[in-house]
């Protein structure tokens, strides 16, 4: 991994910056402003606006679906290892141990989400 | 412009990631944002054990930060939990304001 | 992708052999239990009560408590799993007392939660996984089996000091218990990563051989530094769970906002398993003389030095100005971190006076019981939604309730060390262990902590007194109710005798506090030799006894 390798990405993203740059202040500078209330509107698909956008918050359900989300993708870092090495434990003789392992593992889970489940934590109202 | 990474500078860099997160749990006082350091400081350790073990060629780094990570997730989900029970007595999130056990 | 096939086909497809697994069971069982009981919980008819899962809690708690004691003679001489975990003596010690403490905090809990309108059986399996994790960890033989038996103790902790949902204090102990938590587990960590760094290995004996290795061959004085600050790291960490000062801000408020059945199992379990794990990682990995300091050569022995007599002045002097009881004991949970720091201190201080760790675990065991006792005496009264805190609300409990009276007194004269209980031998146990080595050594710092030690159980006998003085003494400010279970008169009962037992026959007692610390395996050959020679000694005696 040598750092001169990544020059390019430094040059595209200098121009990127410098681009946009320039662009926002010859706009700025150059273009005719001409506001009215309609312009300083909110854009929301043309339709007049409900409400202010802080007042609504975001929802609690939204919480429990995220923290059930990440409570059981992490179990991926730990199957995915065993899988790769599955084939060669099978070669050495330990195939249905190696799997008796894992299905203890995963089977602590399942507990865990029939207990989700039990609780209501995977109704959405 | 041929110049390598090398230990130093990913040890460096964990360490300046782990001081700011530390910073960050003390001098600010969102609950939320305590927390967000709190996950930089594990992430700039999984950054240690990864360059260590790769320096060594080794694999128990890489699980350890394997472990480190799910041990952050479970933490993740306790510290929400906590953080929206607080929201739900106080209506806000402060540290600063948590001053009833005090007397 | 060569090398990372290499190495789970031999670490983890591998099938142990047979003899292995029997490390597993005390910590499978309580697993096993905690398993069931989600399913338990999953099927409870909805709106009946909930004590039940209290007895089935603790029962399996009781179970797992008795296969420590069947494996009693089993212990393993090398780590198993890969290096992963020990089973010797001094892991089912700890992983008992963990259980014990558990079951009677269980035992003292259902009235309580119900008096606050949380009667769930999550509080329970909370327990549970989180004894799981203790007992991993006091079998710990590797840096990582430490660091994920650590973090399951920890978490369910978390919950359990925000579980009253309708209090908002409990909400607010739970933030700053894990704030703070969180914080020293990640310094933890980074200690870790340090020692894992400058040895290329987690597992405690290998980091000790590559230590002395590495000294060996004149590593630079860089390299050295950094090992230094990972030991230093490991060292807060652990000294956070134990709240040693500095790392104890948060056991007051902490102690203060969480249901006080669950502070009791706190206090106490989480201290046994903290100073168990403290001496097994640096008495294992980390004997080196540069790392070991003493007597300001500045190693974790100077540190934990610290730790002893700013814990015990702090923790003391603090504990004189409160008024709620439950902040008292918090105070004095520091300042017992600070007595069982001069155990440590002394009995690592060099691998000749390794035997004296014995007087940790006695003291553990006393303190443990006592303080189980206390808390569930004071759980044991309250109002809907109110617990009984101050001194105040002590008033006339004593005389109105003759047994809840009896046990608190007890319990209380073993916490302000008192004879004929099991915390006054557990002082004197500590303060000899430290004027022994003072005396051996020659060195004063061993005397002057000590010193500080008996002021310190000189003002402790003034604020443990106080509760007596109000229980009997002073009027009854409010009306409060018991919160009875049988269970939980057992329980205390329990207490109350195991505290008398331990202080009027602390023979049997001590016998295996020694037999727990002289098992413990992993140990540098320094060590082991003070060990054969405490064993010989031992042998000759009985032999004696025997004639």
């Amino acid at each position: 991994m040598v750092i001169a390798d990544y020059l390019p990405l430094l040059v595209l993203t200098a121009m990127a910056l410098g681009v946009v740059t320039v662009i926002i202040c010859l706009a700025q500078f150059f273009g005719p402003k001409n506001p009215t209330p309609e312009k300083m509107m909110p854009y929301e698909s043309g339709s007049d606006p409900i409400g202010e956008p802080q007042a609504t918050r975001f929802s609690v359900k939204f919480y429990m679906v995220a923290i059930s989300f990440i409570l059981f993708d992490l179990e991926t870092i730990f199957v995915i290892p065993w899988a790769m090495s599955w084939q060669d434990s099978a070669a050495l003789g330990h195939g249905l141990y190696s799997f008796a392992v894992m299905a203890i593992f995963l089977s602590i889970l399942t507990v865990g989400l029939v207990y989700e489940w039990s609780q209501g934590g995977l109704e959405w109202d | 412009m041929s110049w390598e990474p090398t230990l130093a500078h990913y040890l460096i860099l964990s360490a300046a990631v782990f001081t700011i997160g530390m910073v960050g749990v003390l001098v600010r006082r969102n609950a939320i944002i305590l927390f967000m350091s709190i996950e930089l400081m594990l992430n700039s350790v999984n950054l240690s054990f990864i360059a260590f073990a790769r320096y060594r060629v080794d694999l128990d780094g890489h699980i350890f930060a394997f472990f480190i990570m799910a041990v952050a997730a479970a933490e993740a989900a306790v510290a929400l939990a906590i953080v929206l029970h607080v929201f739900r007595h106080k209506r806000g999130i402060e540290v600063d304001e948590m001053q009833e056990l005090k007397h | 992708m060569q090398l990372l096939s290499t190495l789970t086909t031999l670490g983890l497809l591998t099938p142990p052999e047979g003899a292995e697994l029997v490390a597993l069971v005390p910590g499978a069982i309580v697993t096993l239990v905690a398993v069931v009981f989600i399913l338990l919980d999953v099927f409870h008819n909805k709106g009946t009560s909930r004590e039940y899962q209290a007895y089935f809690a603790a029962i399996g708690l009781v179970l797992t408590a008795a296969s420590c004691w069947y494996l009693w003679d089993m212990g393993l001489e090398r780590p198993v799993f890969f290096g992963m975990l020990y089973l010797d003596r001094y892991s089912l010690f700890f992983s008992g007392l963990a259980c014990a403490s558990a079951a009677l905090m269980i035992l003292a809990s259902p009235a309580f939660l119900r008096s606050h309108q949380m009667d769930r059986g999550e509080y329970y399996l909370l327990i549970l996984i989180s004894v799981a994790g203790m007992i991993f960890m006091v079998q710990a033989a590797d840096l990582l089996t430490m660091f994920i038996a650590f973090e399951v103790m920890s978490i369910p902790l978390y919950v359990l000091a925000s579980f009253l949902r309708k209090d908002s204090r409990s909400a607010e102990a739970g933030m700053k218990y894990f704030i703070l938590g969180a914080f020293s587990a990640a310094l933890m960590l980074y200690g870790i990563a340090l020692i894992y760094g400058a040895t290329g290995t987690t597992n405690l004996e290998y980091i000790r051989e590559n230590l002395f290795f590495l000294s060996a061959a004149g590593a630079s004085h860089g390299a050295f530094g950094m090992v230094m600050i990972g030991v230093l790291l490991i060292l807060s960490g652990l000294a956070f769970k134990v709240a040693a000062f500095p790392f104890h801000i948060w056991a007051p408020d902490v102690y203060t906002g969480s249901p006080t059945p669950s502070v009791g199992f706190m206090a106490t379990a989480v201290k046994v398993v903290g100073f168990a794990t403290m001496i097994r990682v640096f008495s294992v990995a980390f004997p080196l003389e540069v790392l070991r300091g003493g007597f300001f050569g500045w190693g974790w022995i100077d540190v934990a030095f610290v730790f002893a007599i700013g814990s015990m002045l702090l923790g003391n002097l603090v504990a004189v100005t409160q008024d709620n009881v439950k902040r008292m004991l918090a105070y004095y949970g520091i300042a017992h971190a600070g007595y069982l720091s001069i155990g440590f201190v002394a009995a690592n201080s060099h691998p000749s006076f390794f035997l004296h760790n014995d007087a940790i675990l006695y003291s553990l065991t006393a303190y443990t019981v006592a303080l189980v006792g206390a808390f569930g005496v004071l759980s044991y009264f309250g109002r809907r939604g109110e617990a009984v805190e101050t001194y105040a609300d002590l008033g006339q409990l004593g005389i109105k309730y003759p047994k809840m009276g009896m046990i608190m007194t007890i319990c209380v004269l073993s916490l302000a060390g008192v004879p004929p209980t099991g915390g006054f031998l557990a002082k004197f146990y500590i303060f000899r262990t430290g004027v022994d080595v003072g005396v051996q050594t020659g060195e004063m710092a061993f005397i002057y902590m000590v010193i500080v030690g008996v002021i310190g159980s000189v003002i402790g006998a003034y604020y443990y007194l106080k509760v007596i003085v109000y229980m009997y003494m002073k009027p009854a400010l409010r009306e409060v109710r018991p919160l009875a279970t049988k269970g939980k008169l057992w329980a205390l009962g329990a207490c109350a005798a195991a505290t008398l037992y331990l202080g009027v026959f602390p023979a049997k007692p001590i016998d295996v506090c020694r037999s727990a610390i002289m098992s413990m395996s992993g140990v540098p050959a320094e060590v082991q030799a003070t060990i054969d020679r405490g064993q010989m000694e031992l042998d000759r005696r009985l032999q004696v006894d025997e004639d």
